[in-house]
């Protein structure tokens, strides 16, 4: 009986995520910006205007990390808003389904995209600039990006709990490219004052970036643990900030 | 069922891209700093050495040998081609990727002639372990000495000026403390009849090169017309780090310079751009085999303006430099990259090109990249191949002395005994 009850609601996870790509897949508009931005900006900075030969590898780090940011603020932020204007949200939430099997599926659908993005640039920064990585290297620059784009649904996923649907995709540019430029993910942070660099450090997008850089060893050299405690701290903020968020709206 | 087959397309996918992304060719890490390279032919930095194998051992060349030594280190096939020193470049300024970028052409040290102390600072350590790099080692002279307003403010680096003989001593001290390896000092003529941004005065080109002396530390000398060669040779200079195209080098001044055992660094390829603008054409840009980045595509096509310059005077420079190398006056390769007309790496080899054309013999041409570079600013370990040699290597295809272009396509690069290429 309790096999049964786990399969079933393993059923609705599956269900639940395949058909939040589902819908993903069916908007365009979403998808194709949050795909061509990084890979237009990569072949810009990456490969046509390249100033070095040591270039495409930095600048494809620092696109991928862009380029995994976006979807993952974005399908959350306006998703989450406009399901909540539109009383889908309510509706999920008194539905059986456990609610943590929406959170998953965004979850999943955002990974999906974000998953592609990254296998583009690669394959970009492969044939078009001549990029060469140690097959450990490909992987765990890959791993590094999925898992820490966590910290940015979990943004998306509170501008979603607090904004209306029409504010969301404004109020996440506002986040996301100011963000990115001041974490150096367009400039190299040492390029930019040295203000900005102490900055940095409060920003979640410069300690992603700097442990994405480390395996290809263009960080700052920094302690890994200093990365992941900041990475960490942050999302534990973010999980607390969402959890507080969302049990106010249900009362 | 369907579901199912598009999983696993997607995971097939996936696990192929991985498959098929690119992997260097060498993985140096796995390869070691231990090895034999043999048969080949060695340029040793000097003359043709009488061994055709080397052994290295942590990333140092601790033997020569004649036939292949019984040993247990990995064996590197030579095939009977050439072996040179790493290459070093006398004149560069360096930032950004610029190590990456030499070393990548075969470049295993630079010296900067005027950079930002903290790049310098941030690669020092680094060129006295062994350990794996994908950079040049870096040498340098931080900030420079010149007047206010002077050559080398107009670059965006803070730069502390000379504007009293006093203060001289003071400004080496400072620039010792911010990590200089040797002195930079800026200088023109008084009377020099081309335009030219404030200098400082022969006295204070004087008191500087004494304060360095005076702290240890060399002093070379950026002039660009030959009044002002002569001043900093008589100054006391330990190099000129540009040689001057506006007249023939005069027999008193080669006498001198001989004299003091001052050495030289012509930058021809800098000159040449101003001059003639036709070598990196010939040279590089009609070799359809070459992978020119598009980044060192721009320098070396960036051009100066002011390019009214009479014929003669590239034949002044070819002149000079032959009869600096006919006193026996040490010449020494350098770029100046990334000035106009130059990038990281190709520029050097460029230059060596630029120095067989001024009528060097090979031998004396391969030594300005190698040998005389390390014996004129003191660089440990490197510059020959020799036992108690730093590791830093580059096999070519051809023989050198016949055909310097094999140097453009190195078929193998190592730096503290590691194959980076």
């Amino acid at each position: 009986m309790a096999h049964t009850n786990s399969m079933r609601i393993r059923n609705i996870y599956l269900k639940e995520s395949f058909y939040d790509l589902l819908s993903l897949w069916r908007t365009p508009s979403f998808f194709l910006p949050a795909i061509l931005f990084p890979v237009v900006f990569y072949i810009f900075f990456g490969v046509v205007f390249n100033f070095s030969a040591a270039q495409s590898e930095y600048m494809l780090v620092s696109y991928a990390c862009f380029g995994m940011m976006g979807p993952a603020m974005f399908n959350f932020a306006t998703a989450v808003a406009s399901d909540r204007a539109h009383g889908w949200l309510t509706l999920k939430r008194i539905s059986p389904m456990p609610f943590s099997a929406y959170l998953v599926a965004k979850l999943f659908s955002s990974t999906v995209f974000a998953a592609i993005i990254a296998l583009i640039l690669f394959v970009v920064a492969a044939t078009l600039a001549d990029v060469e990585l140690w097959e450990w290297q490909w992987l765990s620059l890959f791993a590094v990006l999925i898992v820490g784009s966590l910290p940015f649904a979990l943004i998306g996923l509170i501008l979603g709990l607090y904004l209306s649907d029409k504010a969301a995709p404004a109020i996440v540019n506002l986040i996301y490219l100011p963000m990115a430029f001041l974490s150096g993910l367009w400039v190299p942070i040492q390029f930019l004052p040295e203000l900005v660099g102490k900055f940095a450090y409060a920003l979640p997008a410069f300690h992603y970036s700097q442990l994405t850089h480390k395996v290809i060893g263009t960080d700052l050299q920094q302690p890994v643990w200093l990365h992941l405690a900041f990475l960490i701290g942050f999302t534990a903020l973010f999980i607390a900030i969402a959890r507080y968020r969302f049990h106010r709206l249900s009362k | 069922m369907k579901q199912k087959i598009a999983l696993l397309l997607s995971v097939v996918a996936v696990v192929s891209v991985f498959l098929l992304l690119p992997t260097p060719a060498h993985n140096p890490k796995a390869e070691g700093q231990s090895f034999i390279l043999g048969p080949v032919q060695i340029f040793d930095g000097e003359k043709v050495a009488d061994a055709s194998f080397i052994e290295v051992q942590d990333g140092m060349i601790v033997a020569l040998h004649n036939a292949q030594p019984e040993s247990d280190l990995a064996f590197i096939q030579g095939n009977h081609q050439w072996v040179m020193p790493g290459l070093i470049d006398a004149h560069v300024h360096a930032w950004g990727g610029a190590l990456e970028d030499n070393l990548a052409r075969g470049v295993t040290t630079v010296i900067d002639m005027f950079g930002d102390p903290r790049f310098l600072a941030q690669h020092k350590p680094k060129r006295s372990n062994r350990e794996f790099s994908n950079q040049a080692d870096l040498f340098g002279a931080g900030l420079l000495m010149t007047a206010p307003q002077g050559h080398g403010t107009q670059y965006g680096i803070q730069v502390s000026t000379l504007s009293h003989a006093d203060q001289a001593m003071s400004l080496i001290s400072e620039r010792i403390h911010t990590g200089s390896d040797f002195i930079k000092i800026v200088y023109t003529h008084k009377d020099a009849s081309y335009a030219h941004a404030p200098s400082i005065s022969k006295t204070e080109l004087e008191a500087s090169i004494q304060a360095a002396h005076a702290q240890n530390l060399m002093a070379v000398v950026h002039i660009s017309d030959a009044r002002s060669a002569m001043d900093a040779v008589q100054a006391g200079a330990d190099g000129l780090v540009h040689s001057f195209f506006d007249e023939v080098i005069s027999d008193e001044l080669l006498a001198l310079m001989k004299d003091s055992g001052v050495f030289i660094i012509p930058t021809m390829v800098v000159y040449e751009g101003m001059l003639r603008g036709s070598i990196n054409e010939r040279a590089l840009f009609s070799n359809n085999d070459l992978n020119i980045e598009r980044s060192a595509r721009a320098t070396l096509s960036r051009t100066f303006n002011n390019t009214e310059f009479p014929v003669h005077f590239y034949t002044n420079l070819l002149e000079t430099t032959q009869k600096l190398h006919s006193a026996g006056i040490p010449v020494l390769a350098g770029s100046d990259a990334p000035n106009p007309n130059t990038a990281h790496g190709w520029s050097l080899i460029i230059e060596l090109m630029l120095l067989e054309e001024a009528g060097l013999p090979a031998h004396a041409v391969l030594s300005a990249a190698t040998q005389q570079p390390a014996l004129a600013f003191n660089l440990p370990e490197r510059g020959m191949i020799a036992p108690g040699m730093r590791a830093d290597i580059l096999l070519l295809q051809n023989s050198p002395f016949e055909q310097l272009d094999t140097l453009l396509a190195p078929k193998g690069i190592w730096k503290n005994g590691y194959r980076v290429k």
